[in-house]
């Protein structure tokens, strides 16, 4: 017999994990819609103007599906999980509620934005609605990351006298502002989330750049090449934030760094410690870089914390170890991937006219969206069992009421319609009104 | 402390206004659908999406404003909560789906879909707000609750008609919607006697409140009256007068209802939020309410009020 506490479990990760895709489609999409609008303004550029103009209708159509998986994920919050949500909504819930605001700019811009271009005699003054569609998307991303970093270091209330009480005291709802994960967990998921996103239409370019000819060919390029400068961009920061990410991990939380890291006793002059499996509590066919994960920390002698230092039954799944080492296997691939490319295109081999990385552009945006997807998924197991670390388990915030196992059910078969008939209509949409003659 | 609950009130207030107009557009779609679409679908088309939003806003802002009262609430209504965001999820997708078909026969299929999905989830998110405000198929002592219960009781279902009426009501003054341009009013006073009629019978501190609330009582009629007096002269002053008549009746059923929750078993003000988060919630209401009112400005005057510049050709493209 399954456990109530799973079924929430599976529809919040589920629910979660449809989002993301659609979260990181709609804070990019907006960027790459409003450069492309501005360069064909700029360039007097048809091909960028076409561009902006498509794109904003993939953005729509998608906007409407994300918003109301993230309305269901804003439900089952307090749905799935009440005793959490009520303790956050009396410390953390200033960033949630600042969210909606950013939430409401971003959809009545983007209205604006979809049904007013015709609307300005300066051009650009219609661009400006789209900046502002990016900067409220933007700013709910960031909003709505600042509840999950209190839920890794929580802050704003005393701790101690809730365990000992279970009475909020001390309340300081400004504090989960600047919680001590906010900074970093805020930068590394606005960058990782950019690169998903503008990688998904990267691989959408050189997908149809292979397909086409004569104009559309050209309109396929510049839009590559635009989607491709972000996605060099983002990796870089994504990268950049990541290590950072890793590294401040060991001090905020040991115990998840541990785990992730694969290490089970504290010791100075670590190794990194690559890949194997846990058995029995013990790590066997792993790799080892000796001393590697101590200098990454800052010297060879700084102490890499280790599991045993914490009781077992607070011990995350082991399985984030792998998670993590797949995460950074992927992330040093697109690193080597992005840099290539661009080497290439310094030595003016024209890479985008070779087919092999085109399909390797293609299969390389597939797996950004399984990156980013893989990065969330191993950054919540890590904190299992806990929902509030060290403060409120997942077992103690749940709902258990049975309701839940039939939508857990409901949501993944309507989830699995939708999605797929969200991308045919997309195709017909483009379908009806063929690009050659937009082009004219 | 009274003032967390008007602004939580109001911000439902302002999603009920707009998803009642949408319950009206969805019955039209059903009923009416050659004689309503195009007049609907100009606005409906960009103001989805802010419907849409008003009901985030009030979810987040119930949680901001009413924390502890989470825990009974999430486990009483889950269900049926869970069930309108997934008919939320078919509502938004079936809208745009048909907005970017080019093919009438499909864009009437997905828009009837689109008026079933709105529907139910409207009938489930009324069903949860009348059985909060009654506490028809809840137990606050033992912590139960039958869903069967909240969703068919006799004042809910008073509830839900009496909207479903006012969305036509207001629907044939602002849209002019010939079939229901004649019974228009009708609906709009049927409504307002079922809702008083549910009151009376199953809440009576309710009437209690009305004897005290006279004067705003008797303002709901005059506007209403002035609305239907305005129409029948079409002048278009009703259309304006009706959208405030709306969220000001959904004002006074609140004004009918404070402080009680569950049919007058719990007190609203037990569940609020500590004052600092309150007051932090309400600077941020203040400073995020002007950005959005500038926004909503905007946005109307830009989409109904500002005429196309460029060429139409490409408009119609497009």
């Amino acid at each position: 017999m399954i456990p109530i506490v799973d079924f929430d479990r599976f529809l919040m990760a589920f629910s979660l994990g449809v989002h993301i895709i659609l979260a990181s489609i709609g804070i990019s999409l907006p960027v790459i819609v409003v450069i492309a609008e501005v360069l064909g303004i700029r360039d007097n550029d048809r091909h960028f103007t076409v561009l902006a103009r498509r794109l904003s209708l993939v953005l729509v159509v998608l906007f409407a599906v994300g918003t109301a998986s993230g309305t269901l994920v804003a439900l089952e919050l307090f749905l799935l999980w009440p005793k959490f949500m009520a303790l956050a909504g009396q410390v953390a819930i200033l960033p949630v509620y600042m969210e909606v605001f950013a939430f409401f700019l971003e959809a009545i811009f983007l209205a604006i934005y979809i049904y007013s271009w015709d609307k300005f005699k300066g051009r650009y003054t219609h661009a400006v609605f789209g900046v502002l569609v990016a900067i409220g998307a933007a700013a709910s991303g960031v909003l709505i990351t600042m509840l999950n970093s209190f839920m890794n270091t929580p802050v704003g209330f005393n701790i101690a006298t809730y365990l000992q009480t279970g009475t909020l005291t001390m309340i300081n709802p400004l504090a989960v502002f600047n919680a001590p994960a906010t900074g970093i967990e805020v930068a590394h998921v606005l960058a990782t989330t950019y690169f998903a996103g503008t990688f998904i239409f990267c691989g959408y370019m050189a997908f149809m750049l292979l397909r086409s000819s004569g104009a559309e060919k050209e309109y396929y390029m510049k839009g590559l090449k635009l989607t491709f400068a972000l996605v060099f961009v983002t990796t870089l920061f994504s990268v950049y934030t990541g290590t950072l990410s890793i590294k401040t991990l060991a001090t905020i939380q040991p115990e998840k760094y541990a785990a992730l890291e694969g290490n089970i006793a504290a010791v100075a002059n670590a190794p990194e410690i690559i890949g194997g499996f846990f058995i029995n509590g013990t790590l066997v066919d792993y790799l080892s870089v000796p001393k590697l994960q101590s200098t990454l920390l800052g010297g060879a002698n700084v102490v890499a914390p280790g599991l045993s230092q914490y009781p077992q039954s607070t011990w995350p799944p082991l399985v984030v170890h792998d998670l993590f080492d797949l995460m950074v296997f992927f992330g040093v691939g697109f690193g080597i991937f992005v840099f290539a490319v661009l080497f290439l295109s310094i030595l003016k081999e024209r890479p985008f006219e070779r087919h092999w990385i085109l399909w390797l552009t293609v299969v390389a945006s597939i797996f950004a969206v399984l990156l980013l997807e893989l990065g969330w998924a191993m950054a919540e197991i890590a904190r299992q069992p806990w929902i509030i670390y060290n403060v409120m388990l997942v077992s103690q915030a749940a709902n258990y009421s049975p309701s839940v196992i039939p939508f857990a059910v409901l949501f993944v078969v309507i989830y699995a319609l939708i999605l797929p008939f969200t991308l045919f209509v997309l195709r017909r949409l483009f379908r009806d009104r063929p690009l050659s003659n937009d082009l004219v | 402390m009274a003032l967390f609950y008007w602004i939580n009130y109001a911000v439902l207030a302002s999603f009920l206004t707009l998803f009642t107009i949408e319950i009206g557009v969805a019955l039209s779609f059903i009923f009416a659908y050659e004689s309503s679409k195009d007049k609907l679908r100009r606005y409906l088309n960009p103001i989805w999406q802010i419907t849409g939003t008003f009901a985030v806003f009030y979810v987040v802002n119930f949680v901001t404003t009413f924390p502890t009262a989470l825990v009974f609430v999430g486990n009483f209504y889950i269900a049926p909560l869970l069930g309108a965001a997934l008919f939320f999820i078919l509502r938004n997708a079936f809208l745009v789906y048909s907005e970017y078909v080019n093919d009438p026969v499909k864009e009437k299929k997905y828009l009837r879909v689109y008026s079933f999905s709105a529907l139910f989830a409207a009938f489930l998110v009324i069903s949860v707000l009348s059985s909060g405000v009654s506490g028809y198929g809840v137990n606050l002592s033992t912590g139960t609750a039958s869903v069967i219960a909240i969703l068919f009781n006799p004042f809910d279902m008073l509830v839900f008609a009496s909207v479903a009426l006012l969305g036509l009501f207001i629907d044939s003054v602002v849209f002019s919607i010939e079939p229901f341009r004649k019974i228009g009013p009708i609906c709009g006073l049927v409504a307002l006697v079922l809702v008083f009629f549910g009151l009376a019978a199953y809440l009576p501190y309710s009437i209690q409140n009305l004897g005290a609330n006279i004067p705003l009582f008797t303002l709901l009629f005059v506007l209403l009256f002035a609305i239907i007096l305005f129409n029948l002269v079409r002048n278009k002053i009703a259309r304006y007068i009706s959208f405030v008549w709306l969220f000001y009746s959904i004002i006074f059923f609140g004004v009918l209802q404070y402080p009680y929750w569950f049919g007058g078993s719990a007190l609203s003000s037990s569940y609020l939020v500590n004052a600092i988060v309150g007051h932090y919630a309400v600077l941020i209401t203040i400073v995020g309410g002007i950005f959005l009112t500038i926004a909503l400005s905007a946005f109307a005057y830009i989409t109904y009020f500002k005429k196309d510049y460029q060429n139409k050709i490409q408009n119609k493209r497009y």
